[in-house]
């Protein structure tokens, strides 16, 4: 069977079967995004390859639960990497001094315009997608919106952080998470 | 409409985890009565899943796939898709490493002993098939999945008068909206279309088959993936197949 050529919900069928190349085709697909969200998290590579192994092991062990009329394989993934990595922060009791939140410079990120057939392609226009809807955030929500996705923080946190009132920092994520949806919606129906 | 206009107003913080329990149970119990407030949560924790795509993309270490594929689980399972046939064949290799004659007898005469139950069951089973085939008003002509789609099966039902028939498939893989499977009724060079289709994500779909000719005077059926809308003849990988 040539699994590269298998669609996501498809290769999560197989896993519940027990078909371990189907887990190795899902990880050559999404373990560097895997990976690359709990490092953007937890900021430290050991911490982050255990996470990304514990994902997939979870993948393995739970792939019944995944339901694909709701969500698509990669937004499954990635919610269950940013619980673990926010959980493990938590536990850690980690709040970096140097805080610097992946989205600080969003329009230095070079991702080139010209994608050929790179097996990276997809990934590379999704970035390109999600960054330039980002882009177009005010700062002051983009940096809100930073602390709780990547950070875990609660409201009180975020706004003991940025030094804005509780009221601002709840109407700034709301406000950036609607600006999103329609953005990336409108896009998935252009 | 105060109440659902507030669960949607919680519902971005709900999906980023940022509301206390009380306020996650209260959208929780919205959300099982409300279909729209369901489709906006979803829609948010698409944006969610996008956001990962956001941080900068860094490379783990080209161990990790392998350490992955090695956790007591999956190797577990991958070991126990091949390995009771070879255990089988070592040990039957190992038993006739060094064999005496009273046993290279014994196994001849168990060897011959099966082959010849094995064909008496032959033909049992050919004679209840051809009384099968006298008794059934309707041809039921089982599909296979090639090698591009192992899991895949299928069945042919073909009318009395082998003008009609329905085809059932399952376990397909799910096709992207630019492709459609498409049956072939085969005869000698000849390929004719038998019709399109398309299946869910559970890999099951069915097909009302009409022909000019009779399906019951093609000896086989394949299916193929083809450009949506169907091609004049195959031209993708076939999926399954099968003889009248």
């Amino acid at each position: 069977m040539d699994y590269h050529e298998l669609d996501d919900s498809y290769l999560v069928q197989l896993i519940t079967r027990a078909h371990a190349d189907a887990l190795g085709e899902l990880y050559d697909r999404y373990g560097r995004l895997v990976f690359s969200l709990a490092f953007n998290i937890v900021g430290d590579e050991a911490v982050a390859e255990e996470i990304t192994q514990d994902v997939f092991t979870s993948v393995w062990e739970k792939a019944g639960t995944y339901r694909s009329d709701q969500s698509r394989v990669s937004t499954w993934l990635s919610s269950i990497t940013r619980y673990r990595s926010i959980d493990i922060l938590r536990r850690r009791g980690a709040r970096p001094e140097q805080y610097s939140v992946p989205w600080g410079d969003l329009h230095a990120e070079m991702i080139p315009d010209q994608i050929s057939t790179d097996e990276r392609a997809e990934e590379l226009i999704l970035q390109k997608r999600v960054r330039a809807a980002l882009a177009e955030l005010p700062a002051e929500q983009r940096a809100a919106l930073a602390l709780a996705y990547f950070r875990g923080y609660s409201h009180s946190e975020i706004a003991a952080e940025l030094g804005q009132p509780l009221g601002t920092v709840k109407t700034r994520i709301r406000l950036a998470m609607q600006k999103l949806r329609n953005l990336l919606d409108e896009e998935d129906h252009a | 409409m105060a109440v659902e206009q507030h669960i949607i107003e919680l519902i971005p913080e709900y999906v980023l985890g940022l509301l206390d329990p009380v306020e996650s149970q209260q959208v929780e119990q919205h959300l099982q009565a409300c279909a729209a407030c369901r489709e906006e949560e979803q829609a948010h924790r698409q944006v969610v899943g996008l956001l990962a795509y956001s941080a900068p993309q860094k490379d783990p270490s080209s161990k990790l796939r392998q350490r992955i594929l090695q956790v007591p689980g999956t190797q577990a399972i991958q070991a126990t898709e091949k390995p009771i046939p070879n255990q089988f064949w070592q040990k039957l290799a190992h038993f006739f490493g060094s064999p005496s004659p009273g046993w290279v007898a014994l196994t001849v005469f168990l060897f011959a002993a099966w082959l010849l139950s094995a064909l008496l069951l032959g033909a049992q089973i050919y004679q209840l098939r051809a009384e099968l085939a006298r008794q059934s008003p309707l041809q039921v002509i089982a599909l296979k999945g090639t090698e591009s789609a192992p899991e895949a099966t299928g069945v042919l039902i073909v009318s009395v008068d082998g003008t009609h028939g329905a085809l059932v498939v399952d376990r397909l893989p799910k096709l992207d909206e630019a492709n459609e499977y498409q049956l072939w009724l085969i005869r000698d060079d000849h390929r004719e279309s038998g019709g399109v289709f398309s299946v869910g994500k559970s890999g099951y779909g069915v097909l009302y088959v009409s022909s000019e000719e009779p399906l019951s005077s093609y000896p086989s059926f394949g299916i193929t993936i083809e450009p949506a809308g169907g091609s004049p003849g195959p031209t993708g990988e076939k999926v399954l197949g099968g003889d009248l």
